[in-house]
């Protein structure tokens, strides 16, 4: 459970006229949930775009990025886009605030998916079908026949948001980066999206970095946990640890102001 | 929207048009009793009677058979040469969109230069260059002097279309760059193509006719609906069916294709 799967050292990014992280470090092992929690505006999504090298033109990023597999050390920022591209969406998956926004409203959901595994599983047509429909079905829709043949705006926000966690897991990632996945949906949507989360993340086994900024889904929801604050990360450790004896003067102000359960 | 479009009466008769003249030039030969370039000298100049519906023309030909396999001509030079300019439209114009930058620059300051020029007189300069125009010829430089239009128009939905979430979410999910286009961007992207295409068929088709009447596009014998005309010019006074009914077919035609193209577009409105 030790080994470590992800490892950000000293990342620097930010645009020509200023700087958003400065110097940001840590590590996300195998199998466990790491969340990373600050404001809006701490360059928490800029974070997750860099890893795989998705920042805008105008944006430097400096540091390293190391994805371990098989003991093998690899560079993300040193690739090539050619390189980084099979990274993408196959070892490393996404999941995002706005998902319904996220689908191609011109295109049946469930073609959306297919596109997926037949992209990065090389999939014949008929099997990424079938593999679809049991994908739909695992993310719990009783009718994945409905949700394959719908549009994504026949689809509520937070059916979109399954579909989504369906898509990301099509090509059986190692780590998925889950940016504020819940922040747009009900409190009772929001926890269902939680649980399956962890569910596949029981059965496939692969870890999670959670971006937010509800604390109370943190305590919840995650193993380890990183403060950011102002470009910097201020505060990491376990979960409990934190929750129950900040150090930095900025979390406990962050505890104090949040809802707790 | 095809629902709505046929509620539309405007549309229905202009596709009606576009249909009916379709039915002439796919079933030509079994709607003409004639051939359109047998020569019978003795009935020469018929004025429109149950033997020949519309007429013969100075050399005895059938007029009607001429008209029915010139709407061959007519609406394959239309099609094609739409076609040529909307697929080159596609690619330069998508291509300028989605890259921007330099690439974007050159594309676009490349399609103004094109449209610096008045494109009539671009096609004749070029038919002037090669002697002897073939009808594909006349098809692939109509097409390749109107293709600036669709160009702009699909850059102008790329445009916006790319900085959509969904486009970022593909980027993410490592889809690569051609098949975003191809499959994402291009199909989002292509309706005001579609009206401008529509609307492009009936420019074309009387681009072809005003070569064909110049003497510049179809060759006769071969009949075109221009060079029906053109040859009806020494025998105006006498014989008015054989500049009335092609000038007709001309007319109603483009109409056809305005007509629904205008439709279309007042629908995607």
């Amino acid at each position: 459970m030790d080994n470590i799967i992800l490892e950000v050292k000293d990342l620097r990014l930010g645009f020509p006229n200023k700087e958003v992280l400065e110097g940001v470090s840590f590590t996300v092992r195998e199998g466990e949930v790491f969340s990373l929690v600050g404001e809006s505006g701490e360059g928490k999504t800029l974070l997750c775009l860099s890893l795989t090298q998705l920042l805008p033109k105008e944006a430097y990023v400096w540091g390293e990025v190391n994805f371990y597999e098989e003991a093998q050390k690899i560079n993300l920022l040193a690739l090539r886009e050619e390189e980084i591209r099979r990274f993408r969406g196959s070892r490393i998956s996404y999941i995002f605030q706005e998902s319904l926004a996220s689908l191609n409203p011109f295109l049946r959901v469930g073609y959306q998916i297919e596109e997926v595994l037949l992209f990065h599983k090389g999939l014949s047509k008929r099997e990424a079908y079938l593999k679809t429909l049991e994908l739909l079905e695992g993310v719990g829709f009783r009718e994945p026949q409905r949700v394959y043949l719908s549009f994504p705006h026949q689809i509520s926000g937070g059916e979109a948001q399954r579909v989504m966690i369906a898509m990301a897991l099509a090509s059986e990632p190692k780590l998925l980066i889950c940016d504020e996945p819940t922040s747009n949906l009900d409190l009772t949507v929001q926890m269902q999206i939680l649980k399956l989360l962890k569910d596949k993340k029981q059965k496939l086994g692969f870890s999670i970095l959670f971006i937010t900024h509800d604390l109370t889904l943190v305590e919840k929801f995650s193993q380890r946990v990183a403060i950011i604050h102002q470009g910097e990360i201020i505060e990491e450790g376990e979960t409990k640890e934190i929750f129950d004896n900040p150090q930095a003067q900025y979390t406990q102000k962050l505890l104090a102001s949040s809802f707790r359960l | 929207m095809v629902k709505r479009l046929l509620r539309n009466k405007w549309a229905v008769l202009g596709l009606g048009i576009i249909l009916f003249m379709s039915f002439l030039a796919l079933f030509a030969p079994y709607i003409a009793k004639y051939e359109p370039t047998s020569i019978n000298i003795e009935e020469a100049l018929l004025s429109p009677s149950p033997k020949h519906l519309l007429g013969t023309d100075s050399l005895g030909r059938d007029l009607f058979s001429r008209i029915v396999y010139g709407a061959r001509i007519s609406l394959s030079v239309g099609f094609l040469a739409v076609g040529i300019a909307v697929i080159i439209g596609l690619i330069l114009g998508s291509i300028a969109g989605f890259f921007g930058g330099w690439v974007d620059e050159l594309i676009m300051r490349f399609v103004d230069i094109m449209l610096c020029f008045p494109s009539f007189f671009l096609i004749l300069s070029l038919v002037a260059i090669v002697s002897k125009p073939s009808i594909y010829l006349i098809m692939i430089i109509i097409g390749l002097t109107s293709w600036m239009g669709p160009a702009r128009l699909i850059r102008a939905e790329i445009l916006s279309l790319k900085e959509e979430n969904f486009i970022l979410a593909l980027k993410i999910l490592g889809i690569p760059i051609i098949r975003i286009i191809c499959r994402h961007l291009i199909p989002n992207a292509i309706s005001p193509v579609l009206v401008n295409a529509t609307l492009g068929v009936a420019a074309a088709i009387l681009v072809e006719s005003s070569l064909s009447f110049l003497g510049l596009g179809v060759q006769p014998p071969t009949p075109s609906w221009g060079n029906i005309l053109m040859e009806a010019k020494s025998t105006l006074g006498v014989a008015w069916w054989i500049t009335l009914f092609p000038g007709l077919c001309i007319l109603l035609t483009v109409l056809g294709f305005n007509l629904l193209g205008e439709a279309i577009r007042e629908e995607l409105k």
